[in-house]
């Protein structure tokens, strides 16, 4: 065995490539979510509302829960009308505001529901 | 001798409940016949509203309208509208109880109505709720 060149290695082996003093950064803490619905029944006059109706769900996700500010940072659409579950992921750390309407397929569009607040 | 209305209305509308699509119209009694004979004052003339979808008519849906030039008529058009948000026209007549004459149409006036005020905004979701 060739103690000379032995010798050479261990050292640069010792030098590690600096992985134990300079970890690699963590990835940012984001969330998976569910946001959950149940279609409304009816119009506001009282006639009745079915699936055959809805057009689409719009999901407003806003750091504001002035919503009529309108500073949403996503809106999701879901043109499925029997859906009643989206899965939102990777969603940010922090405090976030949910909120969803109704567009039916004559174009009328609901008011807001009730507000959801999540911190992630 | 049968004599025919000449008449001048000035039809407005006012007052439109919620969802049920229910306006309120006024008019200025006519004051001549066509050959333009004065109307007595004896005369009683009761009133009609017609309807429709289109503008110079035709106007399909005719509602009763007896107090239209005393103090307005508040008539439920659900017929004529039937629950679609839109424009729709309307004008008024006189018919004379004494030659049993109906005059030819007011002018036309306009009411829209939306979908917010015959309650066909849809609510919104219910149940709203995140979990993780």
């Amino acid at each position: 065995m060739n103690w000379r060149l032995l010798i050479p290695l261990a050292l640069l082996a010792g030098c590690g490539g600096g992985s134990d003093s300079d970890p690699l950064p963590t990835p940012p803490h984001t969330c998976s979510i569910y946001v959950n619905w149940e279609p409304p029944t009816e119009y506001t006059g009282g006639a009745p509302l079915t699936i055959e109706d809805i057009q689409k769900y719009l999901v407003f996700v806003s750091f504001t829960e002035d919503l009529d500010a309108e500073q949403f940072s996503m809106i999701v659409e879901v043109t499925d009308a029997a859906m009643i579950q989206l899965n939102i992921r990777n969603l940010p750390a922090g405090t976030w505001f949910f909120a969803m309407k109704l567009e039916d397929k004559k174009g009328e569009v609901s008011a807001y529901s009730n507000l959801q607040e999540f911190t992630c | 001798m049968k004599k025919t209305l000449n008449f001048l209305l000035l039809m407005c509308l006012s007052v439109v409940s919620y969802a049920a699509p229910t306006s309120t119209f006024t008019a200025s009694a006519p004051t001549q016949y066509e050959n333009g004979d004065i109307i007595p004052g004896d005369e009683v003339l009761t009133y009609m509203v017609y309807c429709g979808t289109t503008p110079g008519g035709p106007y399909n849906f005719a509602y009763n309208a007896n107090n239209l030039v005393l103090s307005g008529q508040a008539i439920d058009v659900a017929t004529c509208v039937q629950g679609v948000p839109g424009t729709y026209y309307f004008v008024a007549t006189a018919i004379s109880s004494k030659f049993g004459t109906e005059s030819g149409f007011s002018n036309e006036t306009t009411r829209t109505y939306t979908a917010d005020a015959l309650g066909k905004v849809p609510l919104p979701p219910t149940l709203f709720q995140i979990t993780q």
